[in-house]
C-alpha cells in the first residue's frame, strides 16, 4: 500500500486523528449522559465526518514504529479507573431498572477490567 | 561509522495547535452551558409546513384540520386540553410564551406546565379582557420553570379552556406559538 504522507506530516495526521477521536468520544458520552449539553451548540456529525476523513488519511500514512513496553502498575491503575468509570456510566443510564441496573453495571465493569487485563497481558507475552 | 537516524517528531507549535482544538471546544461548551445567559427560541407555526407533516399540538383528534386564508394558516381547537412539548434545558428559569389566537368568547383560557410524573399542572390564566371578540390577538405569559417536570428534556405544556365546547359554538383558533426559554448563567 502506497503511503500518502510520510515523516513529520504522517505523525501530525496521526496525532490530530487521535486527539479529535478522543474529543469526539468524550463529547458523545457527555451528550448521552446530559442530553442537549453538546447538541444544543455543536453538530457532532460534522466532527464525526472530520474524524472519519482523518482516520482514512491516517490509514494511508506511513505507520509509526512503536516499541512494545512491559505493563506497569500505572497500566493496571488505568484499567481500574476505566472499569469504575464504565460501571458508573452504565449505572447512571440504567438506574430506572432497579436491582437489575446494579447487576448490569457490575458485570460490565468486571468485563471492562478483565478484557483490558487480557489485552495488556497478551501484549506482555509478545514482548517476552 | 555512526549512522544517526532522525526520529520523526511533531513540531511543538503544531502539537500546541492540535491540543488547543479540544481545549477550545470544551471551553466553549462550558461557557455556553454554565457561564453565560442563554435564550432559546422555539416557533411553532400552526398550519405551517412542519405542522402539516407532524402536528405540533396533540392529541391530533382534538384539533381541526388546517384552515388557509389569505394571510394565515391555522387550526381550531375542537376539544379542551391540547398539548405542546417544547425542549427545556436543565437550569432554565422561565419560558415566555406568546400565542396568536382568536380567543374563545367569555371563557377563561389557561396555560399549564407539568409539575410531576402524574398528570399535574400549574395553571396560568391569560388575561383576555381587552381582546376584541372574533379577531386575532397576540397573548402571552411568563411561566416559571424551576418546579416543572420534564420528560427527555421536553416540558409538557397544556392549553386548557374550561367549559369549552365546539358543539356549543365555542371557537378557539391558533395561528402560532412562540416560546422563548431563558436560562441564566452562573453569574446572573
Amino acid at each position: 500500500m502506497k503511503n500518502i504522507f510520510k515523516g513529520n506530516i504522517a505523525l501530525t495526521v496521526n496525532h490530530l486523528f487521535q486527539v479529535l477521536l478522543v474529543t469526539y468520544l468524550v463529547l458523545l458520552l457527555a451528550e448521552e449522559l446530559w442530553a442537549g449539553v453538546v447538541s444544543n451548540y455543536l453538530n457532532l456529525n460534522y466532527m464525526l465526518a472530520l474524524v472519519i476523513i482523518l482516520g482514512i488519511l491516517d490509514v494511508f500514512s506511513e505507520p509509526q514504529i512503536k516499541k512494545q513496553k512491559k505493563a506497569t502498575k500505572k497500566d493496571y491503575l488505568f484499567i481500574i479507573i476505566l472499569a469504575i468509570a464504565g460501571f458508573l456510566i452504565i449505572k447512571l443510564k440504567t438506574s430506572s431498572l432497579g436491582w437489575l441496573s446494579w447487576a448490569i453495571s457490575i458485570i460490565a465493569g468486571v468485563l471492562i477490567a478483565l478484557l483490558s487485563i487480557l489485552v495488556l497481558e497478551d501484549n506482555d507475552n509478545e514482548v517476552e | 561509522m555512526n549512522i544517526i537516524v532522525k526520529k520523526p517528531r511533531v513540531p511543538l507549535l503544531i502539537k500546541l495547535i492540535i491540543i488547543a482544538i479540544p481545549l477550545f471546544i470544551f471551553g466553549y461548551l462550558i461557557t455556553v452551558n454554565f457561564i453565560i445567559d442563554q435564550e432559546f427560541n422555539y416557533f411553532y407555526d400552526i398550519g405551517g409546513e412542519e405542522d402539516t407533516a407532524k402536528p405540533y399540538l396533540t392529541p391530533v383528534e382534538r384539533m381541526s384540520e388546517i384552515y388557509n386564508n389569505s394571510s394565515e394558516n391555522y387550526r381550531n381547537v375542537n376539544y379542551d386540553l391540547v398539548y405542546v412539548n417544547p425542549p427545556i434545558q436543565k437550569g432554565s428559569e422561565y419560558a415566555d410564551i406568546q400565542m396568536r389566537v382568536i380567543p374563545p368568547i367569555n371563557l377563561s383560557f389557561l396555560l399549564g406546565a407539568r409539575i410531576s410524573q402524574e398528570w399535574n399542572y400549574t395553571w396560568n390564566e391569560l388575561n383576555l379582557s381587552h381582546a376584541p371578540s372574533g379577531q386575532w390577538v397576540v397573548v402571552g405569559k411568563k411561566i416559571q420553570l424551576y418546579e416543572t417536570y420534564s420528560i427527555n428534556d421536553k416540558l409538557s405544556m397544556a392549553i386548557h379552556i374550561p367549559k369549552f365546547s365546539s358543539a356549543n359554538g365555542d371557537k378557539f383558533s391558533i395561528d402560532w406559538i412562540n416560546i422563548t426559554v431563558y436560562k441564566p448563567g452562573v453569574f446572573s
